[in-house]
């Protein structure tokens, strides 16, 4: 049966509790903070180079990870101890057999946040061997990335119970989680002689993203909200990071190197015309709703027609100009990512049967 | 909002304190590169293959009119580094790379092309690289970092598995 309030639901729909409300905002500042603080560590590392633990970007991104830690720790401790009518809110799930009660985004971002931190130590013990880092892919890295990416895939569950969401969080969440795990995982498969990372994965994930936002929250122009919000923290780090790295390279007596690479290489690798392709993907799904379309093919469709857009600027676009016939291919990746983000938002919307059946929605 | 000022000045004033001073160079090394003489310094010596060094190279009059390259070349093998010389970020007065590793052991030969007023120079230093330092494997350690990311994939496999979207009515509906 299909849901037909898609354009008569409010934007968010999903009211916390005071405690849940006040740990979703730290959490989420949390993640921001951390992602701020990698990007601007690799600019450091880029264009001036000396590394100690106490720099100030390192500082931003393990603050950020320790604020997220604690802001789901006390969530749970909250949710388990405070009181039994607590236990019994919608979304609370047990953990340990009922030892912990919490809602499934608080519980994963907890892990991943802990996880940040243990593998930061990780990272100390791996600079006492070999020194300061001279790549991105060394064990404790990868560690620290996949953690933060389980971090940030906690807090975009964090705003989704069942079939209501804090809409304008869970999509500002998204846009972090896509901004950071695009460039993360694009650098890492490159250190590994795998650039052809560099081509498939915006073509599979971005689509991912923008459909699981529209499936979750059945308003489809959110998922150009979300492209607006990715472009966003895209030119904030554009603009920001070289203006700050040669500030407190100035503020510590250091200049930047000889040759610097000159651009900001993580917001480098978040493709700036998203916005475009969330617009034409929106503008499909509103058309297509509005004619009564089959969804499944107006989601590959949606999918299919963005994806070309992330390669027409900078590093991408010589991809095009060398390969013009491999956007055929970038097009069938942007269609399975859409079909995946998709069902991944029912999936998410519906994993809950307690949820299901508190909501009186039919499995 | 005293005690924020406080914290956030004590803070500032200890990063803005941080020592990137230019690490102790342990050994020296002198190479004649043409009409030039090259003073090469390593801040960890025996030097280790993964260990992560400082690599100064400093002319005796200085790098003032003078550009260069470096090829370091892994003897018996198609293994070279090509780089510019560039001043060094800790002392903008000499040359240097700072946080470099050479990726494997055995020998090495460092070749340096100095350009300036005197001409175009050309020396090599022999350097043996030994093991990395004892410590856990890449391979048996990398592993490690996927577990975070095998859980949420273990997780979202999961909840497909009870949800089952594709036979799900929402997934073909508005």
């Amino acid at each position: 049966m299909a849901a037909s309030t898609f354009n008569r639901t409010p934007i968010s729909t999903l009211e916390f509790p005071r405690f849940q409300s006040i740990g979703a905002g730290f959490f989420l500042l949390g993640v921001f903070a951390t992602f701020f603080g990698l990007g601007w560590d690799v600019q450091w590392h880029s264009d001036v180079g000396p590394d100690t633990f106490w720099t100030l970007p390192h500082s931003i991104l393990y603050f950020g990870a320790a604020l997220s830690g604690f802001a789901c720790l006390t969530v749970v401790l909250i949710s388990s101890f405070a009181s039994r009518e607590i236990r019994k809110l919608p979304g609370m799930i047990p953990i340990l057999g009922g030892m912990f009660y919490a809602p499934i985004g608080f519980i994963v971002g907890g892990f991943g946040a802990a996880g940040f931190l243990s593998f930061g130590l990780f990272d100390q013990y791996w600079h006492g061997l070999f020194g300061f880092d001279v790549s991105i892919s060394s064990p404790p890295h990868m560690g620290l990335i996949f953690s933060y990416i389980m971090a940030v895939s906690g807090c975009v569950l964090v705003f989704i119970q069942g079939r209501e969401t804090k809409t304008l969080s869970f999509v500002i969440a998204t846009a972090l989680a896509l901004g950071f795990t695009l460039p993360f995982v694009q650098m890492n498969l490159s250190e590994f002689n795998l650039e052809i990372g560099l081509f498939l994965f915006p073509a599979l994930f971005l689509p991912l993203g923008m459909l699981f936002v529209a499936s979750v929250t059945r308003q489809p122009w959110m998922l150009f909200v979300m492209t607006l919000v990715f472009a966003s923290f895209r030119y904030l780090c554009w603009f920001v990071f070289p203006i700050i790295t040669s500030g407190y390279a100035g503020f510590l007596g250091l200049s930047l190197r000889d040759q610097p690479s000159g651009i900001p290489t993580i917001p480098y690798l978040m493709p700036m015309l998203l916005p475009l392709a969330g617009l034409i993907s929106g503008g499909i799904l509103v058309f297509a709703k509005s004619r009564g379309w089959r969804v499944i093919p107006s989601v590959l469709l949606a999918g299919g027609l963005a994806a070309p857009f992330f390669y027409i600027d900078l590093l991408l676009g010589q991809f095009v100009q060398s390969f013009p016939t491999g956007l055929v291919g970038v097009a069938l990746l942007g269609a399975l990512g859409a079909w995946l983000g998709w069902q991944l938002g029912v999936v998410a919307r519906h994993a809950n049967r307690e949820l299901e059946q508190i909501q009186g929605v039919q499995s | 909002m005293k005690w924020l000022t406080r914290v956030l000045i004590v803070v500032l004033v200890f990063l803005g304190n941080l020592s990137f001073a230019e690490e102790i160079i342990k050994h020296r090394e002198t190479v004649q590169v043409g009409p030039y003489q090259l003073e090469v310094g390593f801040s960890q010596y025996p030097v280790r293959a993964e260990r992560s060094l400082d690599i100064t190279f400093t002319p005796v009059d200085g790098i003032q009119g003078l550009s260069g390259t470096t090829k370091f070349k892994l003897a018996n093998s198609k293994i070279s580094i090509d780089q510019d010389l560039v001043r060094f970020t800790k002392n903008r007065s000499i040359w240097g790379y700072d946080l470099i590793s050479i990726p494997k052991k055995g020998t090495w030969n460092l070749e340096f092309t100095i350009n300036g007023k005197q001409g175009k120079g050309v020396g090599n230093l022999k350097l043996e690289v030994l093991e990395r330092p004892a410590g856990p494997s890449v391979a048996l350690t990398q592993p490690l970092g996927l577990i975070p990311i095998l859980a949420v994939l273990i997780l979202a496999t999961r909840a497909w598995w009870r949800v089952r979207p594709t036979r799900h009515a929402e997934a073909n509906g508005w």
